[in-house]
């Protein structure tokens, strides 16, 4: 898509996007290109000689355990994050369309965790689950289950994953709630003269037609399940118990500012970043789906 | 609405309310905490009803420099880090995606390609690099140092470009015969006509602005730069004994608050910014 | 006021060319009428005296002045869009006043002349609302009032009633001409309507592919069209062409045989244009017969679309209002003579 007319200028539009260029410029793409380049070094602990050694640092994490856990729990934790949040906000979304008083107060309730800093999400929940103290915990006690997420590896898991998801259902509800709204009335209307009932006609409507937004969310859930999740990490679990809530970014984090492991540090990043460009380039096909029809 | 069933209405409301009641359930327990005072909250059961502390907890937090940076600095460094990474994010992105719409020029692909792949590099895939840049640039703890590296956004400059592609050819053309010039007909046609956009994007970027965590937790190492949110994860690991939740829980209020208040009162515009942005 | 000279104007895009050198000389205060099929290059042109697209190669003269490189502000013209083009986020008062604030003209002074050309317009009650709150109708006349307020020595329209319903189109065609003729300010008036082009114009310029087809006053044109095109574009219904050939003694149509002009000396295959209201109403000579398939009533006239043998098109025959012919009768057909028109079958240039 592009305007039929232009304006004819010499010098102003290069004016006019030389701040974002810069910006892309220096802080973009030549961090990127650093962390390209130092992916192929290996330095020493002290950081006084480096050397080039190609590939060594990624074949080294083909052959390390502990990233390759990282990777699968990373993949587990996206879709568990996604899943979550998507089913608990769908399911908020297909009540919400159903009544009309009060929906924007359920809205307005709703719409907080957004705003909610994750690593203010994950205090909440520590605070929550907190094994001594946690009002959550006191209530698990009395059903007889014993919560302690910093000896639990997959409580720890459960806990982050319930931060996570927690936050994003706003997001997911949102766009559900303005899918639905957009679904014609009088497709709603024929099929309940068909004789469908509402539970009927969500599972073949209403669900079918707002596939595209489901699908949408799954990509920019993983995407933030990936990237934006390391607040909540950071003040839940700290990676811990064991590594068992690692995920590749917090990783990336701790191996580079903790571990002081450049090299291996900037490979899990230059992954990382393949990682994000497919992700993008699924997101845009079906954008560009999206515009063309 | 398409068919009157009480019943059924009864059910969906009385769900919703128990649902929402859930979602909001941590930010209750916050509130309830932040207002008793520190013996209390070592007794278990946690009390699930506020307390009268609350005032007296706010004296002490804006009195005391115990819980790291004093509670006020921060809260001025998040405001300040907040609104200049909203502000100068809409800036660069609406006349950058003014240039590639409305010019014809050399490169224009090449830069709208090169704005395009920040969209693939999230500051945390780029943490180490970026954060030697900023080093060498003499940025640390400073507020240029916490804002200008998250500055540049691919999503923006796309959204500015979708509503600018809306507005007619024809009113460019005739604010030409009116005699306007490229800026002018900026100034006086393209913003007013994109300000849901901008009010939109702004509810969007002072979130995601306030919310930054990794970045300044990097780049800062003097108190006085610190935001209220990094400050959170500086109080739970204050010292070898229990956490001072009262105080920590308050501290949380205060750093949801701004960005909470904003997205309530925005609301509509908000919503409507956010899933139009799916287009 | 003023004049506008067009000399051999072309226009390409990149190496397609869409204006082939066009020369129209319009005189002080005329309005001309740039007619044409879409895509004929008939909007390109009026944005090319406009100063919205480049010219290529030619010039535009406005009085005497060459415009080619001046901005569009630079060249005394207004514009009157088809979709309008009011910013919409300001008031009426502020649409028509933007212009002249541009040129830093002192605010009691726009005020004066907003306030003259809305009392002009009827538009006066409309000043403080927004685009959005007005009808189409009102719309197109704060367009025109934008135009007029800048004292333009040039209106351009592109194409400005096509958004209207056809009721408020006839209102807004009289309007115009009316308004036109007051302030005596030349014109360029682009449509691809032809009844628009005929009612309004003081000289038509009937465009095809990016060329002049044929230039001159309305009934210069119907009467008299150079080629098939415009005989076929201007009147409506359309002209009938029927392909018949023409021997020494007679005209032969499909089999069928009819006198042949005394002063048609071409022989052989031509086609034979006929205007519907040209035949004998309820004629009973019987050198053409045909069968009624189709009756098409408008009140005033009855439109007979008749089938010839051998002819492959159906011939549109206009009769009087009250025409108690059926379809599937044999009617006769008797064109006027004196209203045949002929056109070679490879050029489509008119012989006679």
């Amino acid at each position: 898509m592009q305007k039929r007319v232009h304006y004819n200028s010499s010098y102003l539009p290069y004016l006019l996007v030389a701040p974002q260029i810069i910006i892309t410029l220096v802080f973009f793409i030549w961090p990127a290109m650093q962390a390209l380049y130092q992916s192929f070094l290996l330095e020493d602990a002290f950081g006084l000689s480096s050397e080039f050694v190609w590939f060594d640092n990624f074949v080294e994490l083909y052959d390390n355990p502990r990233y390759l856990d990282s990777f699968v729990r990373t993949a587990f934790f996206s879709f568990a994050v996604a899943g979550l949040s998507m089913g608990v906000a769908l399911f908020f979304a297909a009540l919400a369309d159903r009544v009309v008083k009060g929906a924007q107060g359920y809205r307005t309730l709703l719409i907080i965790p957004y705003a909610v800093a994750p690593v203010l999400a994950g205090t909440l929940w520590l605070f929550l689950f907190n094994p001594t103290l946690g009002i959550m915990t006191y209530f698990l006690d009395m059903v007889g289950i014993n919560w302690n997420h910093k000896l639990d590896s997959s409580q720890a898991m459960g806990l982050v994953i319930l931060a996570a998801a927690w936050k994003q259902i706003s997001y997911n509800f949102l766009f559900f709630v303005a899918a639905m709204h957009s679904i014609p009335k009088s497709l709603i209307e024929a099929a309940a003269i068909d004789g469908a009932g509402p539970a009927h006609r969500f599972r073949t409507i209403i669900f079918p037609l707002i596939s595209p937004t489901t699908f949408f969310l799954l990509v920019v859930n993983i995407i933030y399940a990936f990237f934006d999740t390391f607040g909540i990490i950071h003040a839940v679990t700290a990676g811990g118990p064991g590594n068992s809530t690692e995920i590749l970014v917090y990783k990336v984090f701790n191996d580079g500012f903790v571990g002081l492991d450049l090299g291996g540090s900037a490979a899990q990043s230059v992954i990382l970043m393949f990682i994000v460009i497919g992700l993008t380039v699924v997101q845009f096909k079906y954008i560009e789906r999206k515009v063309e029809y | 609405m398409v068919e009157n069933r009480p019943m059924t209405t009864f059910i969906s409301h009385s769900v919703l309310i128990i649902g929402v009641a859930l979602i909001v359930f941590p930010i209750w327990i916050m509130l309830v905490a932040s207002s008793h005072d520190a013996l209390r909250l070592t007794e278990v059961p946690l009390p699930l009803l506020p307390g009268d502390q609350f005032w007296e907890n706010i004296k002490l937090l804006f009195s005391s420099k115990t819980f790291g940076a004093p509670i006020h600095l921060s809260l001025l460094n998040s405001l300040v880090m907040a609104m200049m990474i909203s502000l100068g994010k809409i800036s660069i992105s609406v006349i950058s995606a003014f240039a590639i719409v409305y010019f014809k020029f050399r490169f224009r692909m090449f830069f709208f390609w090169m704005i395009f792949v920040t969209l693939m590099l999230p500051v945390e895939v780029r943490i180490l690099p970026t954060y030697e840049v900023v080093a060498s640039l003499g940025m640390l703890d400073s507020y240029l140092g916490l804002s200008v590296p998250l500055i540049a956004s691919a999503t923006a400059t796309f959204m500015f470009r979708q509503t600018f592609l809306t507005i007619p050819d024809e009113l460019m053309e005739a604010s030409r015969i009116d005699g306007a010039s490229p800026m002018r007909f900026f100034f006086d046609v393209v913003i007013p006509m994109s300000r849901t956009n901008i009010a939109a994007l702004f509810v969007i970027l002072f979130i995601y602005g306030w919310n930054q965590y990794l970045w300044p937790l990097l780049i800062t190492t003097d108190p006085d730069m610190y935001t209220v949110v990094m400050s959170i994860k500086q109080m739970l690991e204050s010292g070898e004994s229990e956490p001072m939740w009262h105080m920590i829980m308050l501290t949380a209020l205060f750093a949801m608050l701004p960005p909470v208040l904003v997205v309530i009162f925005m609301q509509k515009i908000f919503v409507k910014g956010l899933t139009d942005s799916e287009k | 006021m003023s004049t506008i000279n067009m000399q051999q104007l072309k226009k390409s895009y990149e190496d397609t060319q869409v204006i082939h050198g066009i020369n129209i000389d319009i005189i002080d205060g005329e309005f001309i009428v740039l007619v044409g099929p879409s895509g004929c290059g008939k909007s390109t042109l009026l944005r090319m005296v406009a100063g919205l697209e480049s010219i290529s190669d030619g010039e535009v003269r406005i009085d005497d002045v060459v415009v080619n490189k001046l901005e569009p502000k630079d060249r005394g013209i207004a514009m009157v869009f088809q979709n309008y083009a009011l910013y919409p986020h300001m008031t009426v008062y502020e649409n028509m006043a933007y212009g002249l604030k541009l040129m830093k003209m002192p605010k009691a002074e726009i005020a004066q002349r907003v306030q003259e050309v809305a009392e002009l317009l009827q538009i006066e009650q409309f000043l403080q609302r927004r685009p959005s709150n007005l009808s189409g109708g009102q719309r197109q006349r704060v367009a025109m009032g934008r135009a007029i307020v800048r004292k333009p020595k040039v209106f351009l329209f592109d194409e400005p009633l096509s958004n209207l319903d056809a009721k408020l189109r006839v209102q807004m065609r009289m309007q115009i001409k009316t308004l036109q003729r007051n302030l005596g300010v030349t014109t360029l008036y682009v449509t691809h309507d032809q009844v628009e082009a005929m009612t309004m114009a003081d000289r038509l310029v009937v465009l095809k592919d990016g060329i002049a087809a044929q230039i001159g006053t309305p009934m210069e044109i119907y009467d008299d069209p150079h080629d098939q095109f415009v005989a076929g574009f201007i009147g409506s219904p359309a002209m009938n062409f029927i392909d018949c050939t023409i021997t020494d003694a007679q005209i032969d149509i499909g089999g069928q045989k009819m006198p042949r002009p005394a002063e048609v000396t071409q022989r052989g295959a031509v086609v034979l244009g006929i205007r519907p209201e040209h035949f004998a109403n309820e004629a009973d000579k019987t050198d053409l017969q045909g069968q009624v398939e189709m009756i098409e009533k408008i009140g005033a006239s009855v439109f007979l679309y008749v089938k010839c043998d051998n002819v492959a098109e159906l011939i549109v025959i206009q009769r009087e209002g009250h025409s108690q012919v059926q379809i599937g009768e044999s009617v006769s057909i008797d064109p006027n003579p004196n209203k045949l028109y002929f056109f070679d079958k490879n050029t489509q240039q008119r012989l006679y």
